[in-house]
């Protein structure tokens, strides 16, 4: 009977322990469903893709630091990024996945973001992917 | 020798029995209150140390030359295996687990190396790997019970 405790034991380490060495992880529903688009695309002709589900890819530039609620791709065009926002909790970024390529899916959102008369800054449009799911790959990616 | 049932002895450990346990629960929420009031200004699943490092300023160029010249200047550890501007002036490098983050013209770069806490996890933790992990999450519970026969 022990020796059937300890089997089940190590079986469960090294079932946890497997994510740790996978190639690629897979976040919330995958990827694959939405047409790929380019980052770039996306922000030079946005109304065309606001409301619409999209598939994009890039280097990881930046993970939320509190909960992994986000994370943000690097575009194909210098100095551009996207944000992909995922519903806090139901998915959650690694911090350590930046600098690791990623493809992520989900329906690209615009946001009125309202002036703030204590700043004094005027109202802004951001526009980001609300995510349904991602894979994260330990590869690099060619050119980036 | 057997004590007789006394209702000063079963008051007594009703009342010792019942304050073990509305201790421990009175530190268990105090702790975990203050986490869950605080929690935008922690992460339950990862420690992160940010580190200031500064260098003599250096020309705003493309990315990969302005990689290998920080790579030089900070004397890291070889290439990075991606890179990343933000602005002319403001260049990140991956690496394996870490990053260092650099404005090159103020000579000032920030090498973070984000940790995943051993035993304190969020949402990340079993839970969060999917349903075939979770379910194995129960495996240490059968196999606690088949050890106690």
């Amino acid at each position: 009977m022990r020796r059937a405790a300890a089997t089940l034991l190590t079986l469960t380490a090294i079932a946890t322990a497997a994510p740790a060495f996978a190639a690629e992880t897979k976040y919330g529903a995958g990827v694959g469903k939405a047409p790929a688009v380019k980052v770039s695309e996306l922000m030079a002709n946005p109304d065309r893709y606001v409301g619409k589900p999209v598939r994009v890819d890039g280097v990881v530039t930046g993970v939320c630091a509190k909960r992994g609620c986000w994370m943000e791709l690097a575009s194909d065009k210098e100095f551009q990024t996207i944000k992909i926002k995922v519903d806090d909790g139901v998915i959650v970024f690694p911090l350590d996945a930046k600098g690791k390529v990623a493809t992520a899916e989900g329906v690209f959102t615009r946001i009125d973001v309202p002036a703030d008369p204590k700043s004094g800054k005027g109202p802004e449009v951001v526009y980001r992917i609300q995510g349904t799911g991602a894979v994260i790959r330990c590869v690099l990616l060619a050119g980036r | 020798m057997k004590h007789p049932w006394t209702w000063r002895r079963v008051n007594r450990a009703v009342h010792r029995d019942a304050g073990y346990l509305v201790a421990g629960l009175t530190l268990l929420y105090a702790i975990s209150g203050v986490a869950v009031n605080h929690r935008a200004d922690w992460n339950p699943s990862w420690s992160i140390a940010p580190e200031m490092l500064r260098f003599d300023p250096l020309p705003v160029t493309d990315r990969d030359t302005m990689a290998a010249a920080l790579v030089t200047s900070l004397r890291l550890p070889g290439p990075p295996r991606a890179s990343f501007r933000r602005a002319p002036e403001k260049i990140e490098l991956y690496y394996e687990g870490w990053t260092v983050e650099a404005d090159v013209t103020a000579g000032v770069a920030t090498m973070t190396r984000p940790r995943e806490r051993p035993v304190l996890r969020g949402r990340t933790g079993l839970a969060g790997r999917g349903k075939w992990l979770a379910m194995a999450g129960l495996l240490p519970a059968i196999a606690f019970l088949l050890m106690r026969r």
